[in-house]
């Protein structure tokens, strides 16, 4: 029995120390106790990039400076929630949703825009950040300030802080970049529809320069794939996309040039069909339950 | 003496298990108030995006970058809030990736004063990216290894 008890101690041993690798926060290592006395420090570099993603709102801005106009109907039916039960369509919907308030308050399309916050914190209590909407009272003082634009498009900034810290917070980093591919998305879905209803508007570089964030938000769910194993399909859709892109002669030039400037791009109106009907075909893969 | 050596081996893997949870990353990191003031500091900008950047002291140095994407022409203005780290994290904006041999540093807080905890960083250049680099001290002091501390970057556009 003394024997036996002696061969379990350095398995429990073991078994403590698995504890604790297992609670081991994203990309972080455990220093070792020898590493104490090690005076000439050496530089790590793995697992240390992260990535930020600019905020639907101001792609919405962005893109209404340019002269995107409100149309009817094209967003997504804000009454379709109910339809996603995991938590990937959850919150790829949720940031459709986000880049359709967006639109909606900047056109001052007030009405729909509600239906959209409704929504969003419905969908988000789903996801386990209903907290968003608890720290000053987001979603009141939204209904309070309907007829004052600027006060809107603050309250949706606060919004998206909340969420952008609350993922941090909460170890729910790997929701960042699905809810972020599904604002991209429909942002560019609503670019290209206002784009094909109205070829002469000037919203063609900046649907080109927001592509090149395409990028980033690879990067950002490639180092969340092992957390959600639907980003893969995802995955092969957006870097058909990317790739889709970067092959267009024009595009590639100004990408390797010192002053870029997508004013200067003329692309095809075939190349511009080819990404618009990609783009279209992944936003019809999202907001399908 | 079967149930003793039971509760015995018991013990011990309890002991272990706690051990081993005592070994475990201690966060520190109040990260409301963080924000807030962060955000007091980019008015009259709007928020665009931002990251709260959970720090782990150990016996190396460490490198943590943040890649941010902008848009030509914009307006932006970086705020750092460190007031949550007890050690000196140099925090650098660059023109390029930690990669790039050739990238430019444009903003450091490598000499600002050690009280300054609120940094505010305008860029100007014409780019599509900016690389924010944590440069996180190794720790010798045993009670600073592990413990995980937290800065928050926010970025706010005109």
């Amino acid at each position: 029995m003394k024997k036996c008890l002696l061969y379990l101690l350095p398995g429990l041993f073991l078994l403590g120390s698995c504890s604790n690798d297992g609670t081991k926060p994203e990309g972080e290592d455990t220093a070792s106790k020898d590493s104490l006395g090690n005076t000439e420090a050496t530089v790590e570099t793995e697992e240390t990039v992260s990535y930020t993603l600019p905020s639907p709102l101001q792609v919405a801005a962005l893109f209404k400076k340019s002269g995107l106009k409100y149309l009817p109907g094209i967003t997504h039916d804000a009454g379709s929630a109910s339809k996603y039960s995991d938590k990937f369509k959850l919150a790829q919907n949720m940031g459709v949703y986000s880049s359709d308030m967006a639109y909606t308050v900047l056109n001052k399309q007030n009405n729909e825009a509600i239906k959209y916050l409704k929504t969003i914190r419905e969908v988000a209590g789903q996801l386990n950040m209903g907290k968003v909407f608890d720290n000053g009272n987001l979603y009141e003082r939204f209904n309070k300030n309907l007829d004052s634009e600027d006060s809107l498009r603050g309250i949706i900034a606060e919004m998206q802080m909340e969420s952008d810290m609350l993922m941090a917070e909460n170890d729910q980093k790997h929701l960042y970049g699905i809810i972020y591919s599904g604002a991209w998305i429909e942002s560019m879905y609503i670019g290209a529809q206002v784009y094909n209803k109205n070829p002469e508007s000037k919203i063609v570089p900046k649907l080109l320069e927001q592509m090149t964030i395409l990028n980033n938000i690879i990067s950002e769910l490639k180092a969340n794939e092992a957390k959600e194993p639907a980003i893969t399909a995802l995955l092969v859709d957006l870097t058909d996309l990317q790739n889709t892109f970067t092959a267009i002669p024009s595009v590639k030039a100004v990408m390797e040039s010192e002053e870029i400037d997508f004013t200067k791009v003329e692309v095809k109106k075939e190349e511009l069909n080819s990404l618009f009907s990609k783009i279209e075909a992944i936003r019809k893969k999202i907001i399908n339950a | 003496m079967k149930r003793i050596s039971l509760f015995l081996v018991l013990g011990i893997a309890g002991f272990f298990v706690l051990t081993g949870a005592s070994l475990q990353t201690e966060e520190v990191c109040d990260a409301k108030g963080i924000k807030e003031r962060a955000k007091d500091k980019l008015d009259p900008y709007k928020y665009d995006s931002g990251k709260l950047t959970k720090v782990t002291y150990k016996g190396k140095n460490q490198v943590k970058e943040t890649e941010v994407p902008v848009f030509i022409g914009e307006k932006y203005r970086m705020v750092f809030n460190t007031e949550a780290l007890t050690k000196p994290v140099v925090i650098s904006v660059y023109t390029k990736d930690k990669e790039t041999k050739d990238r430019k540093p444009l903003w450091t807080t490598k000499d600002k004063p050690a009280g300054e905890k609120l940094h505010v960083f305008e860029p100007d250049k014409r780019t599509l990216k900016y690389f924010v680099d944590y440069e996180v001290p190794a720790v010798t002091d045993s009670s600073f290894i592990n413990k995980q501390e937290c800065v928050v970057f926010m970025l706010g556009y005109k």
